[in-house]
């Protein structure tokens, strides 16, 4: 927090209106779908049951999306965070690429990856077709989440000193046992933090879904891609009431990883 | 942590042998006008044959032949416009076509505007007048943007109208979707897309001489997996139930006097149809006003429908 | 340095190595669609003029959005670093809900926003419209790109030594001084981070536009002002649509062309600040 001072300057005041009207901007946007939609016909499409089954495999789909990408997440950001040495910088820029380019390109790349050998011949042994299936919107939201659940839990553990692990060390610890058994659970808040966060993005995808997969009802259609192919339908009721669904998920998501945050106070 | 990464480990094991053993449903290659009166049908058809699924993919008619060339799966084809479906004949997707039997309805172009019609059109020429913001399908993408193309330049105004357009769509239901939110003052579409959209919009009927009545054949693909089932989707479409679902879409069934065009060239059925459709707009706007089955015909059901919500 | 330390220390670094090696060859393996047997480099895109105007469009609309953001956000997460907790914990919900947010939901929250409501009656009266303008690119990529710089420039400002305002204070520097010659050159790599986050951000925006903008590429030249023609942005789509457009028409090498285009340019970006000395941590 920074000291407050009573030398009040226009810049002060232009300054604080940016704020507010910034922060009113994003409130009202975050309203408005609800505005626009009102009680009477939300209840009445959310009575429709194929809008609860999309909710539900976007939510499963972006949980075991999740669930990999922190698999590979926690080393991975482990590795970023304590190792001795500074990643090449080319290095650091190809870990962070697929987080920073349009998720549509990263479906479109997926598209020559998985039919160029070695991931073709076994997806072919495994007979798993990822077209029009639900296998290839789980391997969407991980090609587009696996970076920036790296990142994040590297700066998750970044956020626990060094020192911590050193002394563990010093006092006999190994350390693959200081790391595990010191700074895992140190950082506890900040992964989940990281992993609600992580969630949030997974449940939010969908422009490689579209490139990559395709549409096929049941299947590929997760929430934020059927609001785009039902925006199609002219029935603007189910558009947003599943759009306020999306959203709801999404305020939640951020709301318990901001909450999580708070909690740690490391450092 | 251990018990995490395991129980992960089992359910996204779980999930890909799901995926795996699925079985194949039907995929049906349809235009995006065609949504509203296919889903009805494939919903009656999966309830009749338990066990097997039909999956729409809808687009623009303009994608269905790349689509076709590279993935070579499909089952069912009923495109916005019979010109692409000779194209993919022509490509040896589709056997044999009777272009009588084969068609089970007609799509047929309407004006539309937004409630309230803040430009004022009233005919065609009016799409011209500087000032008016006016939607096109793309004619590479879309059927209704060919057609759209057609009628413009046949009626002389193509190039003034193009200078109008705000808006260059890749299927037909972005119009749609302009006019509810009156991003755009005016645009021609087929009618079922315009019963879509009966509580935001106006209906402007063209004059015989600028409206057309399209051909919307269906087919099974020669490359299909499953041409039994395909077929009998098929004859579910063609049946009486099939086009008595058609024209409860505001499709026209009847097509009535056209020239080899396409185009109207004396009074029909299609009168009938407008008149239907103007009144079931007015009818859905209008809460005090009285759904009477005698004006409105089939279209009644997607008036009592569109009154219940938005 | 114990024997576990040393392969600890392997395996870390194997991991490392590991996603090195997947992120390259989820990139590399369709290096091959670029060559067509018996078609042009990457589907013919370098010749076309329309690959041109969208390279154009999507790198200037960045440049903008993250300029506008700058203007914006950066004097607001200043005046944000300077409230109390409550305003910080509410930015991090709110922030944090808005980037959560999914593409299609930004855009639908878009045409509602400028569609209904007072915006709508705003430009009613103004005579202008948003929605299905080059302008409306813009301001569906500021959504995102203000969001995330806010985020990034706000942790730069919380960063700075309070002792440093504190001194040009007791010196008599004014609020305005202490932001404009103190905070905010010694902030400048974390604003500068902010400032491409937010540029990249806005390279990346492409479901939102498309429900928003539609799409620009077939619409006739007349169509557009001026200023769009003279920039060469009119008639293009962001290169992002425009990828999308190809591979929907089954061109899939202009299509991966156009990725490649994309990617080497965010690559690009990234490596220049890290080079710079600059991290990104972002989204």
């Amino acid at each position: 927090m920074r000291p407050s001072n009573s030398r009040f300057t226009p810049f002060d005041g232009v300054s604080s209106l940016l704020l507010v009207g910034v922060a009113a901007f994003y409130l009202l946007f975050l309203a408005s779908t609800a505005v626009y939609l009102g009680w009477a016909d939300a209840a009445h499409h959310l009575a429709r049951p194929v809008l609860w089954q999309r909710l539900g495999l976007t939510l499963s789909t972006a949980l075991i999306s999740t669930g990999v990408a922190m698999i590979v997440g926690i080393p991975g950001g482990y590795a970023l965070a304590r190792l001795p040495l500074p990643i090449p910088r080319v290095l650091a820029t190809v870990i962070e690429l697929p987080m920073m380019v349009p998720p549509a390109t990263v479906g479109v790349f997926l598209i020559g990856a998985v039919a160029t050998p070695p991931v073709a011949p076994l997806l072919k042994i495994a007979g798993i077709s990822l077209g029009h299936s639900t296998a290839g919107v789980i391997l969407c939201q991980v090609a587009v989440t696996t970076s920036f659940a790296v990142c994040l839990c590297a700066a998750a553990f970044a956020s626990v000193p060094a020192r911590v692990e050193t002394v563990a060390r010093t006092l006999g610890a190994t350390w693959p046992r200081a790391a595990l058994g010191v700074t895992l659970p140190a950082a506890r808040n900040a992964l989940l933090g990281a992993t609600l966060t992580v969630f949030a993005r997974a449940a939010a995808e969908w422009e490689a879904v579209m490139l990559f997969v395709g549409a096929s009802r049941g299947a590929t259609d997760v929430l934020p891609f059927a609001v785009f192919l039902d925006w199609n339908e002219g029935m603007m009721g189910g558009v947003v009431t599943m759009s306020l669904m999306s959203v709801t998920v999404a305020t939640l998501a951020s709301l318990g990883a901001s909450l999580v945050r708070r909690s740690s106070r490391v450092g | 942590m251990n018990h995490r990464i395991a129980a992960f480990l089992v359910l996204l094991g779980l999930f890909v042998g799901g995926c795996a053993r699925q079985d194949p449903p039907l995929l049906f290659h349809a235009a995006a006008g065609q949504r509203s009166a296919l889903d009805e049908i494939g919903a009656i058809f999966e309830e009749r044959h338990p066990g097997t699924r039909v999956n729409f993919s809808y687009k623009g008619s303009g994608y269905f032949l790349p689509d076709l060339v590279r993935s070579r799966e499909g089952d069912l084809y009923m495109p916005g416009e019979e010109f692409y479906f000779l194209q993919a004949r022509e490509r040896g997707f589709i056997g044999e076509y009777d272009p009588v039997a084969d068609v089970p309805a007609h799509f047929v172009t309407v004006l539309i505007t937004p409630k309230g019609n803040p430009a004022g059109i009233r005919r065609l020429e009016d799409l011209a007048r500087p000032g008016v913001r006016v939607g096109l399908g793309n004619p590479k993408s879309c059927a209704i943007g060919v057609r759209q193309e057609k009628t413009l330049r046949r009626a002389g105004i193509l190039e003034a109208v193009l200078a109008n357009t705000r808006m260059s769509a890749k299927c037909i239901p972005e119009l749609g979707n302009a006019i509810q939110h009156r991003g755009i003052d005016a645009t021609v579409v087929w009618s079922s897309t315009a019963a879509l959209y009966l509580r935001d919009v106006e209906i402007i009927p063209l004059e015989p001489r600028h409206r057309a009545v399209v051909r919307l054949p269906v087919g099974v693909l020669t490359v299909s997996r499953n041409p039994g089932q395909a077929r009998l989707l098929k004859d579910l479409i063609l049946s009486p139930e099939g086009r008595s679902i058609f024209e409860r879409h505001a499709y026209a069934v009847d097509p009535g006097p056209v020239d080899e065009e396409g185009f109207c060239t004396g009074p029909g059925p299609t009168d009938l149809l407008m008149q239907r459709l103007v009144e079931a707009a007015r009818v859905t706007q209008d809460p005090t006003l009285e759904v009477d089955e005698k004006t409105l015909g089939p279209l009644v059901g997607e008036v009592l429908r569109q009154r219940a919500s938005k | 340095m114990s024997v576990e330390s040393v392969w600890f220390r392997r395996v870390l670094w194997a991991q490392l190595g590991a996603l090195v090696l997947a992120v390259s060859w989820l990139f590399a393996s369709n290096l091959d669609t670029l060559f067509p047997a018996g078609g042009p480099f990457a589907g013919g895109i370098l010749s076309r003029a329309d690959f041109w105007r969208s390279l154009n469009l999507s790198v200037l609309s960045a440049t903008a959005t993250a300029l506008v953001a700058a203007a914006l956000g950066i004097p607001a997460a200043w005046a944000l670093s300077r409230r109390a907790l409550a305003w910080h914990r509410g930015a991090d919900i709110l922030l944090g809900a808005i980037l959560a947010l999914p593409a299609s939901s930004v855009g639908l929250a878009l045409v509602l926003l400028f569609q209904y409501g007072p915006l709508d009656w705003l430009q009613a009266w103004l005579g202008v419209r948003v929605i299905y303008t080059l302008p409306g690119i813009l301001v569906a990529q500021l959504v995102l790109a203000l969001a995330l710089g806010l985020q990034a420039w706000r942790a730069a400002f919380e960063a700075l030594d309070p002792r440093l305002e504190l001194t040009a204070r007791t010196l008599g520097a004014n609020s305005f001084q202490a932001f404009w010659r103190v905070a905010l050159p010694a902030a400048r790599p974390g604003i500068l981070a902010g400032l491409v986050l937010a540029w990249l951000r806005a390279m990346a925006e492409f479901g939102a536009v498309l429900l928003f903008c539609s799409t620009f590429r077939e619409l006739p030249a007349s169509r557009f002002g001026e200023l769009a023609r003279w920039l060469h942005v009119d008639r293009a789509d962001l290169l992002a649509v425009a990828m999308w457009v190809e591979i929907e028409f089954g061109r899939v090498e202009a299509g991966m062309g156009m990725a490649f285009a994309l990617a080497m340019t965010c690559a690009a970006c990234v490596y220049l600040v890290r080079l710079n000395g600059g991290r990104i941590r972002g989204h």
